[in-house]
């Protein structure tokens, strides 16, 4: 089948522009059928000639018309059997106008009732078409001349004649009301699809209006993050910088007690500092604004620095904090170190947080072309209903005392970030006895070395 | 290249210091040996307070200025060992500002660290481009931190108990 051209408008104009097959039928339909019976004077005036050449004219125009179709079709695909039909329909047609002129003749009668009836069963609307317009026209523009002029006389007019016309009217009538059907069908599904469609298309402009809105609203939004933020720090740094030096004894010596109180006041505001800077991230990661160096690394690198960052922290709360490396050496993987540094940064923080004692492991492996890492603890533990929500924005469980109270954005930055990197974060936990988070990333296919 | 530079910038420091200071400032100099002089280019007041305090008990010597127009100024008439450069500044921007220090062939070589609460990663990356020497994000620090840093690129120089 070739692709169907879709015309804008309906009904009318596409008829006129015979867009569908089934519109071309029925007007050839009306002409070649319709016409000489509504019209029977047409024919009876001595011209019936001419008007013979204006149908048979209209009949090759849009046989014409078919062949181009049909070649245009051919294109696509074997269409012998078709150059057959329309040898076939040359005939049909040639006979038609014999027949014509030759009036009635019960052979041809024959002949056109076999076709006819060849044609419907075939299913072939292309040849019954023809057919069946030629044999309308011929039939009943030579029954209404025959009674005009007083022709008709029972027993000129042999039975099987007399059999034949009324079948081909009433096949008239069957195929005008197939026809009909068939138009009507075809302009519902038209208006279907078309209401469909145009639904569809508004449907999608206005989903992409409210896109570029929210889009709008998305960069106002991290306008408003990076702004409130970097105003926020300027204050922070502040109270940051003078309980710091006040803390160092830039102010004289102050009483053990005050110190205390500062100290946590300076914990306090180093909170609202991770905090704003871990908004920013968020803020930038989720615009895409974040720009990455992406680089070849090892990635043990990342987690022996990550490690020794920790030691002191984690020796200071009792915990035993190892980096327990792969037997075999790691292939690279494609990240920004600063970013994946963050990453493990991140989670084995959050362990030596939640690890009142015990130890924290870290382990890097290769496994199905993924290189992984494990940050192990014994800490609480992360009940199963709470690891769903761990890694989505803002998100702070119940678990456990922390040391230290989280942002709630650090495991959703982690999953960001891995995420971004080609790889996945998850975790598996057990509630008091311990939770391992795992993120892996691609692996670099090295050929030389494998080789 | 930068050695040279340094001790072109030594030379002039110890010629000219010795004239514009007073002799109470002297005998306080023989007691703790003053390390540089640093341009603190920042326009919020408590701030300059902060920093500058620091950097005096760590024994530099500090120069203010509150704009863009006023830093460029100093930079181009003082002697400044070294630039702690915000970068939300009036009048002339911190980026602005380094761009024309850095198109500017006497001042080019002048080490900058730039000292702000703007993290913007392009911020970061046209800072590296013009060739900073660090890029503190001012909150993430505090000032004896800040001051530990820009002591070290004075080690480094060669700049300290010579």
């Amino acid at each position: 089948m070739p692709k169907k051209r879709r015309i804008e408008g309906a009904g009318i104009l596409r008829l006129v522009s015979s867009g569908t097959k089934i519109w071309n039928q029925f007007m050839m339909f009306v002409v070649v059928g319709v016409l000489p019976i509504l019209f029977p004077q047409w024919i009876l005036i001595e011209n019936r000639i001419i008007i013979f050449i204006i149908v048979a004219l209209a009949l090759i125009t849009s046989l014409i018309y078919k062949v181009w179709r049909t070649y245009l079709e051919k294109r696509k695909k074997d269409t012998s059997l078709v150059t057959n039909l329309q040898l076939l329909t040359s005939l049909v047609l040639l006979t038609g106008f014999l027949h014509f002129f030759g009036r009635i003749n019960g052979p041809f009668f024959v002949l056109y009732l076999l076709m006819i009836m060849g044609s419907f069963l075939n299913r072939n609307i292309f040849l019954s078409n023809i057919i069946v317009s030629t044999m309308i026209f011929a039939t009943s523009a030579e029954f209404v001349w025959l009674v005009y002029q007083k022709e008709v006389v029972f027993g000129f007019i042999s039975l099987i004649e007399l059999v034949v016309r009324i079948l081909s009217i009433v096949f008239m009538g069957a195929y005008g009301f197939v026809l009909a059907q068939k138009i009507i069908s075809e302009e519902e599904a038209h208006i279907r699809t078309e209401t469909s469609t145009g639904r569809l298309e508004k449907v999608t402009r206005e989903l992409r209006k409210a896109n570029v809105k929210l889009k709008e609203l998305s960069a106002l939004k991290d306008e408003f993050v990076s702004v409130a933020s970097h105003e926020l720090r300027a204050p922070m740094t502040m109270i940051k910088g003078y309980i710091s030096m006040i803390l160092e004894g830039d102010a004289g010596k102050i009483p053990p007690r005050v110190k205390e109180f500062l100290k946590d006041t300076f914990e306090s505001n180093d909170r609202m500092i991770r905090l704003v800077n871990n908004m920013l991230n968020v803020s930038r990661i989720e615009s895409g604004r974040l720009v990455m160096g992406l680089k070849d690394i090892q990635i043990e690198k990342a987690i022996k620095e990550v490690v020794k960052n920790f030691q002191l922290e984690a020796e200071s709360h009792g915990l035993e904090l190892k980096y327990i490396g792969p037997k075999k050496k790691l292939p690279k993987v494609r990240v920004d170190p600063d970013r994946i540094r963050e990453v493990i940064s991140n989670l084995v923080g959050n362990a030596v947080n939640f690890t009142p004692h015990g130890h924290i492991h870290v382990r890097s492996y290769e496994e199905n072309g993924m290189v992984t890492v494990e940050v192990e603890d014994t800490g609480v533990g992360i009940a199963p209903k709470d690891q769903k929500q761990l890694f989505k924005k803002f998100s702070q469980i119940g678990a456990g005392t922390p040391l230290k109270k989280g942002s709630g954005l650090g495991l959703y930055i982690c999953r960001m970030l891995v995420n971004e990197f080609g790889g996945k974060i998850w975790v598996k936990s057990k509630v008091g006895k311990g939770t391992s988070f795992y993120f892996n990333l691609p692996a670099i296919v090295n050929h030389r070395q494998r080789k | 290249m930068d050695q040279e530079e340094t001790k072109m910038d030594q030379e002039e420091t110890k010629a000219t210091k010795p004239d514009s200071q007073t002799s109470e400032e002297k005998s306080e100099e023989v007691a703790k040996k003053v390390i540089g002089t640093i341009l603190l280019i920042e326009d919020d007041p408590p701030m300059v307070r902060m920093y500058s305090t620091k950097l005096k008990t760590e024994n530099f010597e500090v120069e203010v200025a509150y704009d863009g127009e006023e830093g460029l100024e100093k930079i181009k008439e003082q002697k400044i060992d070294l630039v702690l450069l915000d970068l939300m500044i009036p009048k002339l921007g911190g980026m602005e500002l380094l761009g024309r220090v850095r198109a500017d062939e006497k001042l080019k070589k002048i080490p900058v660290v730039i000292l702000s609460n703007l993290s913007q990663e392009q911020d970061i990356q046209r800072a590296k481009e013009l060739g900073v020497k660090d890029f503190l994000i001012k909150s993430n620090y505090t000032p004896s931190q800040v001051v530990a840093i820009v002591k070290s690129y004075f080690q480094s120089g060669k700049r300290l108990n010579r």
